[in-house]
Order: structure tokens, then sequence, then C-alpha cells
């Protein structure tokens, strides 16, 4: 099965496969990307929650969820770089050894991503339950409670709008610059085409929104019941919000085939052969029907109304919103350069290993801000 | 709630712990900075090399980086040869990187005179192409065999054992049952002569009855891969000490029928080239720049500098298969030919010519350099040169000669001795003392029939029509009319030149010398923007040492060679033998070459079949016949080389357990071109005078008991001593003032032969200043000159050590050109009619070759027409190779960063033709032809003639490390990647009618390449 708007142009220009040449990445950089761009997605729909007052109501668990998605994020960009402390070293050995790199916007601003989401996953529990419940803890244990939570049992961010609307923009640039970066990391690579397009960047990015509305929808209403036992429902809006989304993501991915039909060099048309040839059948059934049509039609449809489809339309999203970035990943630097061939995926042992360990940490550091939240009662919803 | 809670906080701890455990290495690793694992050299850049040169902020003054030292050298990652810079690690002794020496020609337009200090020039490095700059995996292959070999089992079972030197030594000079322990039942037996016992046969003959076949010390056979320059003449000074005459190099697998036609034409001259940069006009005509041809990255840079100036440079490519270099567009285009019929267009275009008479009638009336150079020309023809046409004069077929012609006895040879109609008068004269002669002349000259030069041509030219040539070469009449009025309308700057692809043809020496006589018509020789000889080289084998002279050698060495080259078969015993007995000399049992050299694809088909005598020793020098022989690797002939019977004893002396080497009795291993020395000369494109030094970059091998790094010229030099012969040990090396020198070690010769480069007369800025202390510790020569101190006077040592560090010996780039003319000119009289040819027989039928160039059919030896052979309405298909820019050579296989860019060669197949198989790119294909089939990939494209089909050599190894093998018990395993794609040489086409012979050219001695007819099959289900 190819997919029809692109394979009838391409499919001719597909060579030889399966020959050897160096990749730059990895299947964890398709992991990191992914991660990142729901964490940020994520970020940017809580700041919108929050700017409107509702940074109490159940939307608030969106934030331990986009932590653990940067951390896992971070797990397997660290693998992948394999020469992790070049990451560590930048901050010690001076701006200037960063030169053009790009990796030097992200140095700052992914750990900084990290942190405030952090910190926000603290100043949004009930500060006075936060409190009470660390003043019980044993001293040791409460000073090491006191720092995780940035001492945020003492203190409410929001108490000072001013300076709360500043971290709320400063929480939805780094929310908007998680989703872009892989995508404008993978444009500034050097001799792949395909990478270079501008679509890539909005691709990367709806995709992000659009997964993160069905979590809002599904996931972050199951982690307000498993923090607090109660099931709290989040806006009805982030089912249109994910509509649009992936209604976007549509648009452009088909948009993007369709220029690179008409207008490409041959490098890029090259690389869209694989898409319209080789990998087509994985595209169709994988981005084309799981990640779009089928959460489409889960949402659009009064199916949408019910849980069953919004937990359908989320699991599709979340598995074509990954596909999408590993087929483009790939597509692109599976090309040898020659032209003489291109790549199948393979992916070793370590890569699988990373992936593991990110899912496991993960799990952990989700479970332990949700086990750190205070059982007190809710705050209000306008806090 | 409390369960949930402490669930949660369980799952936390549980993935928190696990994933920490389980990233736990990598955030070790992210304190200190490691790469992959392992402490990597600097905080921020990892494992990336510092530079070369350091700069200082204040005075912007260079110097070196201490970390590294400097050297420049030679590449040998292609036959282009070109000066390389190469960092090397000082505490490791690593090759970090590989770029252009700038004092060498080939790596910049404006390179850098030699009497510029070394520190000048790291601001104006020179390039070199991928190739040159992955050669550093070529030395540091992993596959490399550093210590002596010797086989476990029989031949080719892939079983090894490591040796000493001195076994290796011991076994293969001593000879005897040296096979016992091998297990091999087929050798166990066999007493090996060995090279002592042989050598003791030195005043032996091969064959009392046939005297011409030398001494039985020509059972020694040296068969050289890519040995060029002083390399070669080491190991010719050995085998030539020995007694035995066969030593060769490749050529013949390369180019030969290139170089006999230039030979023809331009006496005594391997090679033309043009003055690219200056040219208007240029016919590439089996080549393309870009592609392999002489210097590769140069000859390509000239183009792309000519073609961009405003009335700059046109070219057309005409070959069948469009290539890197085959640009199709502005200024440039592209003639699909059919393979083999050059001859054909470029004799069309030579009837053209002459009938529109657009000719330099003027330059080809000069009979002489002195009347040429009076009208302004540069070179002068034979064209008004007259030859014997009469059949019955006993010099039929010669150029007439003064006396035959009445005119008296001739004061010297050549022009002196020619005859020509004098315009003036009309009457045959001496070519020599007019001033215009009649260059269209047929006639009788003393009551003998004879025509001019110019004339013969015309006839043969007008052999055919031009819609005849048209149709043979598959290239439009007015196309081949266009490219004639093109090539004539732009004065002496257009050139015809050409590269293998005209003449691996059994017709290719007369294609090669149709395109070649084009440039006579125009007279572009030593033209600005015509052709070029070139400047040539620096002699290195005389002046204050004679390196090659052994005198209680001279004349050991003498005898037809084993691929019977040089030497007429009506000279040979056989012949006379015959004659005596009434019978018909014709055919020979297989051809003789007396127009050729170096028949590399001859000698193991003659060595087995014994023809004319065996070989007691063979020693391959990276020389992989089975892999790069046309046909040649075929299971017949594979059995034939397994069996000792047919030669008692093989030596491979290689890098790697080789395609060919892989067969051999015992592997020497040898040294990479970063490892090794060689004088070699640049080539006439780059239109100075100038001898590279390739000298060691690094020293990679095992070392002998006294701490020589095993090598072909160290174990030379120990046989050499160890059976007592001349010219080696204690009394090695002649200086001019006949004092002996020792030869105990590489370096004493090398050396020698470096000061005699430095020494050897100049042509003005040439002279290599002395090293300066600066320039030894750039290129950390100190411990080097100390080690070697004793190799030269002390005097020598400076201007020694300035070659070295200079990589070379390099006139100026601004001695290229005299005003106008080219510096470098040749001036011996060119050739419309080559007499040598025309009075040489073939072999095979006893019919004379032609003096002259026409269209002739390819044909088997013994001339059956080769469509009549394979028929192709069953056939229809032909093969030709590609000598791409980043594959050819075997060694190439081991360049990973080369096959990271291409990493498979597939079978390249016209778009049309693929289309009415049903196949398109990226199919799995048979190809079928008379010798057998291959499986390949098929590769769709528009820039090849339909009905050619085209591999790119250098893929599909079995040997080089593509296959497991066994040393010592441990297992080798074989890479996939040196596995990868298609080699269409062993099924290529024999000739039928001459066991293991590839069809050849037998005028020009080429194995021919380019016409094996084959079919392709669809592959229906995948294997």
């Amino acid at each position: 099965m190819s997919d029809p708007t692109t394979a009838v142009t391409l499919r001719q220009m597909t060579e030889l496969y399966n020959v050897a040449h160096e990749r730059p990445y990895s299947i964890l950089f398709a992991n990191y990307s992914w991660a990142l761009g729901i964490a940020g997605g994520l970020a940017l729909l809580w700041v919108i929650s929050a700017w409107r007052g509702d940074r109490g109501r159940v939307e608030r668990f969106a934030l331990p969820l986009a932590v653990a998605f940067i951390i896992g994020g971070f797990v397997n960009v660290l693998s992948e770089v394999e020469q992790p402390g070049r990451l560590f070293h930048g901050y010690i050995y001076g701006w200037s050894n960063w030169d053009t790199a790009i990796i030097k916007y992200g140095i700052i601003l992914l750990p900084l991503f990290l942190l405030l989401s952090w910190w926000l996953s603290f100043q949004t529990m009930p500060r006075e339950a936060l409190d009470a419940e660390i003043g019980r803890l044993p001293a040791p244990w409460r000073q090491l409670a006191n720092f995780f939570s940035f001492g945020s049992g003492r203190y409410s961010l929001f108490d000072n709008p001013p300076f709360a609307r500043v971290v709320l923009v400063a929480m939805a640039a780094v929310g908007l610059f998680a989703p872009l970066y892989s995508a404008v990391f993978l444009m500034n690579e050097h001799g792949v085409p395909v990478w270079k397009s501008p679509a890539e960047p909005l691709l990367y990015l709806s995709s992000a929104i659009g997964i993160a509305a069905t979590l809002m929808l599904v996931a972050v209403p199951a982690l307000g019941w498993l923090a607090t036992g109660r099931w709290e429902a989040t806006c009805a809006a982030y089912r249109w919000t994910a509509v649009i989304a992936l209604a976007v993501c549509a648009v452009v991915w088909f948009g993007w085939m369709a220029w690179i039909a008409l207008f490409g060099s041959a490098e890029a048309l090259r690389a869209a052969s694989l898409f319209a040839g080789p990998y087509a059948g994985p595209i169709f059934w994988n981005w084309t029907i799981i990640g779009l049509v089928v959460p489409l039609v889960a949402l659009v449809t009064p199916l949408g109304r019910m849980k069953l489809a919004q937990v359908v339309a989320c699991l599709g999203a979340l598995w074509g919103g990954y596909t999408i970035r590993a087929v483009v990943l790939l597509g692109g630097e599976a090309l040898n350069r020659s032209g003489a061939g291109y790549l199948n995926l393979r992916i070793g042992a370590g890569a699988t290993w990373s992936s593991g360990v990110a899912v496991l940490l993960f799990i952990g550091f989700l479970a332990a801000l949700l086990a750190a939240t205070p059982r007190g009662p809710a705050p209000s919803a306008k806090a | 709630m409390i369960e949930r809670r402490g669930i949660l906080a369980l799952v936390a701890a549980a993935g928190i712990g696990a994933g920490t455990v389980g990233f736990g290495k990598r955030l070790a690793e992210m304190v200190p900075l490691t790469s992959r694992g392992r402490r990597a050299l600097h905080p921020i850049y990892g494992n990336a090399n510092t530079p070369e040169w350091l700069r200082d902020g204040k005075t912007d003054a260079l110097k070196l980086n201490p970390q590294w030292t400097v050297r420049h050298t030679v590449d040998l990652q292609c036959h282009s040869e070109c000066g390389l810079r190469v960092k090397i690690d000082r505490k490791t002794g690593r090759v970090q990187r590989i770029i252009g020496n700038p004092y060498h020609p080939n790596t910049r337009s404006d390179y850098v005179p030699v009497s510029t200090p070394m520190v000048d020039t790291m601001r104006l490095p020179g390039t070199v192409c991928a190739r040159g700059n992955a050669g550093i995996q070529s030395a540091f292959d992993p596959y490399r065999i550093l210590v002596p070999l010797k086989r476990k089992g029989a031949r080719g079972s892939g079983q090894w054992q490591p040796i000493t030197w001195d076994q290796l030594l011991r076994e293969v000079c001593d000879g005897g049952k040296i096979f016992a322990d091998t297990g091999d039942t087929a050798s166990k037996d066999i007493d090996v002569l060995g090279f002592r016992g042989l050598y003791a046969k030195r005043a032996e003959m091969m064959d009392t009855k046939a005297p011409e076949l030398g001494h039985r010390t020509n059972g020694l056979v040296f068969q050289g891969g890519r040995i060029v320059g002083s390399r070669m003449a080491f190991a010719q000074r050995f085998v030539h000490t020995f007694g035995s005459v066969n030593v060769f190099d490749h050529v013949n697998i390369c180019e030969l029928s290139h170089h006999v036609a230039t030979r023809h034409i331009y006496p005594g001259v391997n090679m033309t080239q043009p003055d690219v940069r200056e040219a208007k006009f240029i016919l590439y005509w089996g080549t393309q720049p870009g592609n392999a041809n002489f210097p590769m990255q140069t000859q390509s840079r000239f183009v792309a500098e000519a073609r961009s100036k405003p009335d700059g440079l046109q070219y057309v490519v005409i070959d069948p298969v469009l290539s890197r270099g085959g640009v199709v567009g502005d200024r440039a285009d592209w003639v699909p030919i059919a393979p083999g019929t050059d001859g054909a267009l470029a004799l069309g275009m030579i009837r053209w010519i002459i009938e529109q008479k657009r000719y330099d009638a003027r330059y080809l009336a000069c009979p002489n350099q002195k009347a040429a150079e009076a009208a302004g020309e540069l070179s002068h023809t034979d064209a008004s040169h007259l030859v014997i046409v009469d059949a019955a004069q006993p010099k039929a077929r010669t150029l007439l000669t003064a006396d035959l012609a009445g005119l008296g006895k001739a004061a010297g040879k050549g022009d002196a001795d020619r005859v020509v109609i004098d315009v003036a008068t009309g009457k045959p004269a001496k070519a020599a003392e007019i001033a215009v002669a009649e260059i269209d002349y047929a006639g009788t000259v003393n009551g003998i029939a004879v025509k001019s030069a110019f004339r013969l041509l015309r006839e043969a030219a007008a052999e055919h029509t031009l819609a005849e040539y048209a149709a043979i070469c598959g290239v439009a009449e007015q196309r081949i009319v266009s490219l004639a009025r093109e090539f004539t309308s732009h004065g002496k700057q257009a050139v015809s030149t050409m590269y293998r692809g005209v003449v691996k043809h059994p017709n290719g020496y007369y294609n090669g010398a149709a395109v070649l006589l084009l440039n006579l018509l125009v007279g572009n020789l030593n033209e600005t923007g015509g052709l070029t000889t070139g400047g040539g080289g620096y002699g290195v084998q005389t002046g204050p040492y004679e390196v090659m002279s052994v005198p209680e050698a001279a004349g050991a060495a003498f005898g037809v060679t084993l691929p019977r080259d040089g030497v007429r078969y009506e000279e040979s015993s056989e012949y006379r033998a015959k004659v005596a007995a009434g019978q018909n000399p014709y055919p020979a049992k297989r051809p003789w070459f007396p127009l050729g050299f170096a028949m590399f694809s001859e000698t193991l088909p003659s060595a087995i079949a014994r023809y004319p005598y065996a070989a007691d020793i063979l020693i391959w020098h990276k020389a992989t016949p089975l892999y790069s022989v046309p046909s040649q690797g075929n299971p017949e002939m594979v059995a034939a080389v397994k069996d000792p019977k047919n030669i008692p004893l093989i030596i491979a002396v290689d890098i790697v357990v080789g395609d060919t080497s892989m067969y051999a009795d015992y592997i020497l291993p040898d040294v990479s071109y970063l490892e090794s020395w060689c004088h070699v000369d640049t080539y006439p494109t780059t239109l100075t005078k100038g001898t590279g030094l390739r000298w060691p970059m690094v020293r990679l091998t095992g070392t002998t008991a006294d701490g020589r790094h095993f090598c072909m010229e160290e174990f030379l030099i120990d046989v050499a001593k160890r059976i007592g012969m001349p010219g080696y040990g204690e009394k090695g090396i002649p200086d001019s003032a006949g004092k002996y020198w020792p030869l105990n070690r590489r370096e004493d010769w090398y050396l020698k032969a470096t000061a005699n480069l430095a020494a050897t007369k100049g042509v003005g800025g040439d002279v290599v200043p002395p090293a300066t202390a600066e320039e030894i510790a750039i290129a950390d020569l100190a411990p080097f000159q100390k080690d070697f101190a004793s190799a030269l006077k002390p005097g020598e040592w400076p201007e020694v050590l300035g070659v070295m560090v200079r990589g070379g010996r390099f006139e100026p780039a601004s001695g290229a050109r005299e005003g106008s003319k080219l510096s470098h000119r040749f001036t011996s009289t060119l050739h419309f009619y080559a007499e040598e040819t025309a009075t040489t027989r073939d072999s095979m039928s006893g019919a004379f070759f032609h003096g002259t160039t026409r269209w002739v059919p390819p044909t088997t030896a013994r001339g059956k027409p080769l469509e009549a052979l394979d028929d192709p309405k069953q056939w229809p298909f032909t093969i030709v190779t590609l000598k791409g820019a980043l594959q050819t050579h075997s060694r190439l296989s081991s360049n990973y960063a080369l096959r990271e860019i291409m990493p498979e060669n597939g079978v390249r197949m016209a778009t049309s033709d693929a289309a009415k198989l049903g196949i398109q790119s990226g199919d799995w294909i048979f190809v079928v032809t008379p010798e057998g089939r291959r499986r390949a990939r098929a590769v769709v494209v528009e820039g090849i003639r339909p009905g050619v089909i085209s591999f790119n050599a250098g893929y599909g190894h079995w040997g080089y490390g593509a296959s497991n093998y066994d040393i010592g018990g441990q297992k080798v395993a074989g890479d996939a990647v040196r596995r990868a794609g298609i080699n269409l040489n062993p099924v290529m086409r024999r000739d039928p009618d001459v066991w293991q012979m590839s069809l050849m050219d037998l005028v020009g001695g080429s194995v021919v390449f380019f016409n094996t007819r084959a079919k392709v099959e669809k592959e229906t289900v995948h294997a």
C-alpha cells in the first residue's frame, strides 16, 4: 500500500537499498524529539490554562507529565550523543566554544524547561497542604523535600501576579522551543536535503500540540485521579484543539510532499522517494491512518464525546507522532550521499537499552511527582 | 488513598532506581569527557584534531604545533600520484590527516616554488581528491598482514601460518620439499628449486634449441601490479641481476595500446595531454574530466578553470557512458558512441577534414623541424615523407630512404634520410633539405612506387563513406561533421585526447592512432592551448651514484620474455623450425606482442601453458590478475593456479590477503604507499618538469632481527645476499668515482637515488635548497638522518633532506610557458606513418599490421569477427567498465570513507533498455555472458548508450578482507562492505582459439575490457 499523494511521481527514483554508511542519529533521536515535543505541547496548553486562571484545576497534572517526558527525552539524547560530557562541559569552558552550533541554545533552554516544569509542578500543588505534609516529615527528609520542591510549601509564585505572568511567558517560550528545537536541529545538519524544509518544525509543533491535547483529554485526568482519587474532567475544548492540530499536521505533511514532488531538488526527491516507495506502507498505516485518520474520525464525529474514542485518538496521535518523527529522521539519513542507495532501519542493542531506560525513568519520575502530590482537598478552580 | 500513594511511591522507586542503574554508566561518563566510553583528548573538541600550525595572534606568524609532524610524500591511491601533505601524531605515529602538498604541480594551479620555505606554505595547502584524503585507511587497514605467512593446506585453502623472516628466506632460497609441512598432498613431495637452485642455473640455456629464450634464470617471473618509478627500478635491478628478463608491471590491463599508439605517432613518448587551461576545444575520447585520467583531480580542476573563462574551453566527451565529468550543458557535450568504434568516428572526421581541406596544409608541408620553425610552427610531421608501397620491393612498407631514391648517401638518420617531393621543383628531395614538400603524393621515385604518409591516411579514411562510419559508430553523420568542423575551428587550440576507453578493444591500437592523428591535422603540438608531451621528470638512476649498475651482471638477463613482448615471432626458433619443415609458421601457439610491453594478462596463462617456457618462481607484487584481468578469474584458471605442478613456487608480496595472493604459497608483508619509497615523475598535463618523492611517513610492518621493516626491497636484498648475487651487500652501489657503497637496506638505495635527484641539472628555479633546521624539525627528520647517516656523503644530506621535506623536486609553475609557446617542446618528427608497425607481422595470421590507421573491425586473435563469435541478437548488450573517481583499485575497498559515499556499484543500464526488460533501479538482475553469469543490482540511468551496460570497477571482492580466512588457527572474519557490489571481469570473453587468453589487441598489446557481449535477465525469484 502506498501513499496516494506521493507515490506516482516519486516512486521511480528509488534505487538500491540496504547499503552501509554512517548515520548521524539512531532511533534515540526520534524518541527524544517525540518526548520533548509532547512536553512542550503540554506546557503550552497548561500555560494557556494557567493564564486563564485555571492553574488549580486538573490541568496542573500536565506538568508532572511534561517533567517525565523531558527526563525521558534527555536520557535518549544523552545516550545518542555518545559524548554526554560535551553538553556539560559547554557550561564550564565558555560559550565561545559552541561557536555556530545550534546545540548552544538547547543546552540552556531545555534544562531551563525542565527546571520550570519541575518547579511549577510543585507550585501548582495546594501550598498549605504541601507545607503541612513536608512539615510532618522527619528532619532530614524534610530538608530533602524542601530542596526538591524548591521550597514551594512556603510561598506561591502566583501570589505575585506580575512575576507569575513573566514565569508563564517563559514557560510558554520554552514550551514552544522544545517541539521546534529537534526539527531546527535537523535543519542545521549538513548534507541531508529533506531535513532542510521549514515544514519540518511546523509538522513537529502541530503534532506535539495535537498529542498534548489528546493527553489533556484522557491522560491528565487519569493522572489527577491517580494522585488525588478524584476524577475531574479537563476542558472539552482540547478535543477541538487536537482536531485542528492534527488537521494542520495533515496539511503540512501532504503539502510538504507535494512541494517536493513539484519543486524539490534531485536530492530531496531522492529522499522523498523513500516516503513514496519502500516507506510508503509503514507511513500509510502508522501515520496517515493510525496517526491522522483514526484520531480525527474519533474526535470529529459524535463519538468524540466518548472517553473510549478519546483514548483511541490519544493512542493514535501518540503513535502517529512518533512514527512521523522516525520516518523523517531515518528517511533523511538513510540515504547515501552519493545516491547509491539507502539503509534499512536496524535498531541496535544500545538504542533498545537506552529506550528502555528512558521509559523506566519516565514512569519513575511521573510516579514520584504524583506520589508527592498532597492528599488535601482540591484547590479551588480559580485559585 | 494511602494504598494508591504507596503504589505510586513503589513505582517511582522502582522506575527511578532501575532507570538510574541502567543509565549509570552514561551518567558517569558525563563528568570526564569521553567519546564512546573512552576518555577524549579535549573537553570541548573531543577527539577532533588540533591544527598543524599555531598562529601568533600578535605577529600573525605561524609555527608548527608540537603535537604534529608534517611530511610531504606522493599518493598512490590512483596512478595520478599527487603530492600529499601528511599530518602525523608525534606520540602515536598515527596519520591523522592527508591533504595536498602545495609544492606538487598536481595539487594547485599556482603551486609553490621549491625555493619557498615550508613554513610559508602553510596558508597555501594543496588539494587531493577523496581517494587521497581516505588513504589513511589503506595504510591502517585492520586486514593488513604485518608478518610473513605460509600456506597451510592446499593453495587457496584460506589457512595460513605466520612464519619468521628467517624461515621465509631459508625456504624460498634453499628450496627442497618446503611444502611437506603444509599437509597438502598435491605439493608435499614437490622438490622446489628455490632462488638458490634457479640462480645456480644462470649459465644454462632455457632451451639449447632456442637460444633466443635466454638463460634458465628467466624462470623467475616478477608480476607487478601497482609498482612504478624507482620502486619498479629496484625490482628490475634485482630480477635483471638474477638473470631474468621477466619483470613487468600491469600496463596491458590498464592502457597499453594507448602508449603504443602514442609512441608510434610521437616517437618514444607514452602519453600526450592537452594544455587544458588554454585550450578552446577538447575532444575527450574514452575518458572524461573527473574520472580516471592523468592526473585525475588536476585535469578536472584545469577543465573547470578553463571552462569558466569568458571565451574559455568547450569540451565533448565521446564515451558510451556519461559519468561525472561528462556534464552536458554549457560548453560541454556528450557523444554516446558505440563501444570500440572510436576509430570509425575519428576516421569519419579525418575524411571530412581532408575533403573539406580544413587541415593545416602549411604546417603539414613542413618536412623538417627547421622548416617548421621558419614557418612559425613548433613541430613537424612526416605527412610529406614517402613510403614504399610497391609490395614487390624488399623494402616495401618502409619509408623511402635517400639512397633508394637515388639521392645519395644520407648525412644521418631520420629526416636526413627521408625523401619528399619538393613543391618548388616537383622533384624528390631529402626531407631535411627543403622548406615545403608535397603532402598528397602518389607516384614513382627512382622506379619505386611510393605514396606520401598523408596520402596513405587520406586513402585509409576514404575506405568508408561518412554514412558507413556513422552506421559503425552509432553517431549521426551530421554529428560527425559538426565535431570535425568544431575541431578545426579553433586553430591550434583544439585537442583530441584519449584514455583507455578507446583502446581496450581488439582494434584498440588503430582506434587510438586515429584519435591522435586528428591532432596532427591541426598541428597543435607544443602550442599554447594545444597538445604537450610535458616536461618529464628528473633522472634518479645516474648522477653521484649509479644505482642501477651491477657490472658483474651486465648481459645476464636476455631473451624472450614469458609473455613474448617486444620480440617478433619471426625471430624465434619455433618459427624458423616450422619454416624449415615446410610448414605454415602461422599461427604461433600463442600470440607474440612485438610492439607491446608489460603484458600482464599473458603472464599467468603463458606460465601455465609453458609457452615459450615455464616459470619456476612467480612473484606477485600487489598483483591481482585473477580479479583484474578480463576472464582470468574463471574456475579453470583458478584450478590451474592452485595446482603446484604448474608453478612450483608462488610468492605474493602484498599488504593483505588479496583476491589473487590468497592462492600464493607465501605472502610477504609489503609496505603500503605511506610506508614506501619511490621517485615518480609528473604528467604532461601540468606542463612542467617534476619528480615526486614518496618516502615513509610511518613504519607499520614487522621487523627483521636487525630492525628493518618487512617489505619487498628488504626481501630482495636478503635473498640476493643469501644466494650470493652481485650488487648487494657491502659491494652494492658504485658512485661516480667508482667507489662501492653497501646495499644492506632499502634506504641505502633510495637515498642515493634521491641524492641523484637533488644533484641533477635543473631547468631554472628548480634547485631545492638545503633543509633548514626548522624544516627538519617540522618533518621530524633528525632521527631519520641519524639512523641512515652512512647511506650518503655528509655534504649530500642537506639537499636530500630538502627534497624530502618538499616531497620531490619540481620546476616552478612559471616555467610552463615561454610567451605563447610551451616551454617543453617535443621536436622529433611526428608520424602519420608508423614504420615499425607497418613492418611487423601479426603472429597469428602472418599479415602485416597497418602503418597508418584505418577502420578495423574487432576480431579474435585468429581473425574471427566478434559479431560472428557472439551473435548480437542473442547477446544484445556490450559490457564496458568504468573507472570511477571513488573506487577502482583493490586497495580502495578498505577505504570505508569512500565506501560510505558509494557503497555498491551495481550494473548501469539505459532507461530504454530497462523499460523493455521490465527492470527498475534496485531490481536484482543476472548479467549472462558466454563465460558465465553474475547477479547484480540494476542501476537504471539515462547517461549510458542503449545496448551498453557498465559497472564501476573495484567492487565485488572475494579477497582483500571480503571473505573469511585463518591465520595461525585464528579466524579472520570477512567484511561484507568489501564484498559489496559486482565485478564482471571473471565472466568476460575469452579468445576461443587460445587457451585462457582474454580477447586481445594484437597490435597494441592491450587486453580487451569492452567487447564482451551479454544478456540481462531480471531475477524473478529472489535468491
